[in-house]
């Protein structure tokens, strides 16, 4: 998006006129207060696909669940109209408001003045609770339910579900809570946040351009990931198409998105021997090569071998039973973040990996690899599942829609 | 004298920007009818003004009387040593300074001397006060280690708290008010019930907290009923939103009732607590933005 700088026209003078919806948004901020018109850090908030999906993952992550408070649908549409105007003026580095009248709260909460976008993406998605609240049950994408229980779940109702999601990653952790913080304010009344997660650290990188970052337990983690450049197979694994729910055809170009929480074992896994780790992951820990051989970018070979003839990968490792191939397969994007909570009461670090994970067909390529994880995985040992959400993301958005105008128009 | 716009109309009337949005997308409209323009408020709006600053004197000077009314009849009990009717009088006479704290906050030390809990006090500082009463009426949760007040301690701080009111009481008969510090003291009052009611924390011996969120909310009312004639004027669309969110405000509290008064706070779930505290913020977050429609 390169904003229609220059048009001379005061924000007031857009709302005010009538202009059309072109103008509103960055261009109408008038000139004296952009802070970011000039820099690089901007990612197009309008586009086929929401972003904050195949945009190579940013270092920072605030992500929030919503319970909608009313059931009246036009309340709705005019909460994803101000969440669109907002996320748009927002991923355009540019603040809520300019100038504020003394006896009036600021409009904008200000700790983001001065900070450039830093690649800020703001994606919405719906949960179930939003069809059920506005009666529209014919309109609901037939995937769309709770995820199920997964063996060894131990869920917190309060960490879990929601009706509307917002995920906003940047790589400034700063611009990334401004966004949320300012997305709930102007919710209120409409929708109230149910549980939100900081993440502070990308387990996943999207894009080839990345570097495969590590997850807390020390390890390189989705290094088979999908990839941005790879339009065949995003297309192919992530984005829903026409026809895939001819009931529901609003959502082609949309996706659905898996959030769960998995506590780490911290303190366990850190007293495991070396070796045992690289087991149960299934790649060596230095270079994230498969125990199989190779590099890290080496398919696994998993009918390889010791001279025992056991398994050079164990048939509970992490990477065998997450494969491709071990689900039919199936892939997913995986976004997630590593995050840390602070402590429990016995001053365990209360830290894991809040999972991400876009997919176009959560019941063929999530929900059987995560119940075969639940049931075989090594690893479950040391992870504990606290959260999970399903949502679908409506698509993208052009320039005089607000998000999710295919649904609610 | 104000800046000629407000800021960005997002967040005012809550609903401002989607009519914004809504008029830029149907290309129409050559103002905007929300009329939120602020430039000062012409000669017949700034006499409504007016009237609501008198309104609204009147409507604390009721409440400082009921108080006053009220506190005799429970320093009284109180002293006497008629505990269960001191306790069946401390909330519902506590109402009525719950409905005007913030005006009782601007005078001087009034506010600490007669409302500090325990909590809020300094090293060295003499607690005095509603809320030493309340701890010595309500000793279960204080504690093996309470001694409870003597006779002459109790006639000393009931004493002193009468007389601490009756202070209140000459002060706001001379007191009048503008538009910008009713609808600031609308705000203040859900401030209070979101920092102290809602989590139980001030009324920590009696649990009678749902009687002050009450009556926070209803001096909140009144301040945006006083003001309502200027308001819309001025900014109907925020007068409609406040409308109604004070009404499922309301609603949600009359759920709690129990006889002429409430449940304990300890009754209530994490779930209710929650929808109630959702409640109060859909309705301050347009509570804010008062006081720019009546200055």
């Amino acid at each position: 998006m390169t904003p229609a700088a220059g048009m001379g026209l005061s924000r007031r003078g857009l709302l005010g006129a009538g202009v059309g919806a072109a103008g509103l948004g960055a261009a109408g901020l008038g000139a004296g207060i952009s802070l970011a018109q000039a820099d690089d850090q901007r990612v197009p908030f309008f586009g086929e696909h929401q972003a904050g999906i195949v945009t190579p993952a940013q270092d920072r992550l605030y992500f929030a669940s919503y319970d909608l408070s009313t059931i009246d649908r036009a309340e709705v549409v005019a909460l994803l109209q101000r969440w669109t105007a907002a996320a748009e003026l927002m991923c355009g580095g540019e603040p809520l408001g300019d100038h504020d009248p003394a006896i009036a709260p600021p409009a904008d909460t200000g700790e983001a003045l001065g900070l450039s976008a830093a690649h800020l993406t703001i994606t919405f998605g719906f949960g179930p609770g939003l069809f059920e609240k506005l009666g529209l049950a014919a309109q609901r994408p037939r995937l769309l339910e709770r995820l199920p229980h997964f063996p060894a779940d131990q869920l917190d109702p309060a960490r879990s579900d929601g009706d509307l999601c917002v995920q906003a990653c940047s790589d400034d952790p700063q611009v990334a809570v401004h966004a949320i913080r300012n997305l709930s304010r102007l919710a209120f009344g409409q929708a109230a946040m149910r549980w939100s997660q900081l993440g502070f650290g990308r387990t996943s990188s999207t894009s080839t351009t990345q570097q495969t970052p590590r997850n807390l337990f020390g390890f390189k983690d989705g290094t088979a990931n999908l990839k941005a450049e790879d339009r065949a197979e995003v297309d192919r694994h992530v984005w829903v198409r026409r026809g895939d729910d001819p009931g529901a055809d609003w959502l082609a170009g949309g996706s659905y998105l898996v959030a769960r929480r998995i506590v780490m074992s911290i303190e366990s896994w850190d007293r495991t021997p070396a070796g045992e780790q690289e087991t149960l992951i299934g790649r060596d820990r230095a270079t994230g090569a498969p125990l199989s051989g190779g590099g890290e970018s080496t398919a696994p070979d998993f009918d390889a071998t010791f001279a025992d003839g056991s398994p050079k990968l164990a048939m509970d490792s992490h990477v065998r039973l997450a494969h491709p191939s071990s689900n039919g397969g199936a892939k997913l994007l995986r976004r997630g973040y590593n995050f840390a909570d602070g402590n429990d009461e016995l001053g365990r670090l209360t830290a894991g990996l809040f999972f991400l994970a876009y997919v176009r067909n959560p019941a063929t390529q999530y929900i059987p690899m995560q119940s075969q994880l639940s049931s075989k995985d090594g690893l479950m040992e040391y992870l504990i599942h606290r959260g999970s959400a399903l949502f679908v993301v409506p698509p993208g958005v052009r320039r005089g829609e607000y998000v999710g105008q295919a649904l609610l128009g | 004298m104000l800046l000629p716009s407000r800021p960005l109309a997002l967040l005012a009337g809550g609903t401002s920007l989607a009519l914004a949005l809504a008029l830029a997308l149907s290309g129409c409209g050559s103002e905007d009818p929300a009329g939120a323009d602020t430039a000062g408020l012409t000669v017949e709006q700034q006499a409504l003004v007016g009237t609501a600053g008198a309104e609204y004197a009147r409507y604390v000077q009721h409440e400082t009387e009921h108080l006053l009314e009220g506190t005799r009849a429970f320093v009284t009990a109180y002293k006497a040593g008629q505990d269960d009717r001191a306790r069946a009088l401390y909330a519902p006479t506590r109402a009525h300074w719950e409905a005007v704290e913030p005006v009782a906050e601007t005078f001087g030390d009034l506010d600490p001397r007669t409302d500090a809990r325990e909590a809020d006090l300094e090293d060295g500082q003499e607690w005095t006060g509603w809320h030493l009463i309340e701890k010595d009426l309500w000793p279960a949760d204080a504690g093996a280690g309470y001694v409870a007040l003597t006779d002459t301690q109790r006639t000393t701080y009931a004493d002193r708290l009468l007389s601490d009111l009756q202070e209140l009481e000459g002060q706001v008969a001379h007191a009048d008010y503008t538009g910008e510090q009713i609808a600031n003291g609308a705000k203040e009052l859900l401030d209070e019930v979101a920092n102290g009611k809602i989590t139980g924390e001030e009324e920590i011996w009696s649990h009678t907290d749902l009687f002050d969120f009450q009556a926070n909310v209803d001096g909140a009312k009144k301040a945006f009923e006083v003001l309502e004639p200027v308001v819309e004027q001025t900014d109907p669309e925020l007068g409609e939103t406040l409308t109604t969110r004070f009404a499922e405000l309301q609603r949600l509290l009359d759920e709690h009732r129990r006889g002429d008064g409430f449940v304990s706070y300890t009754a209530l779930s994490t779930d209710q607590v929650k929808a109630l505290s959702d409640a109060v913020n859909a309705l301050s977050e347009p509570l804010a933005q008062l006081a720019t429609a009546v200055a």
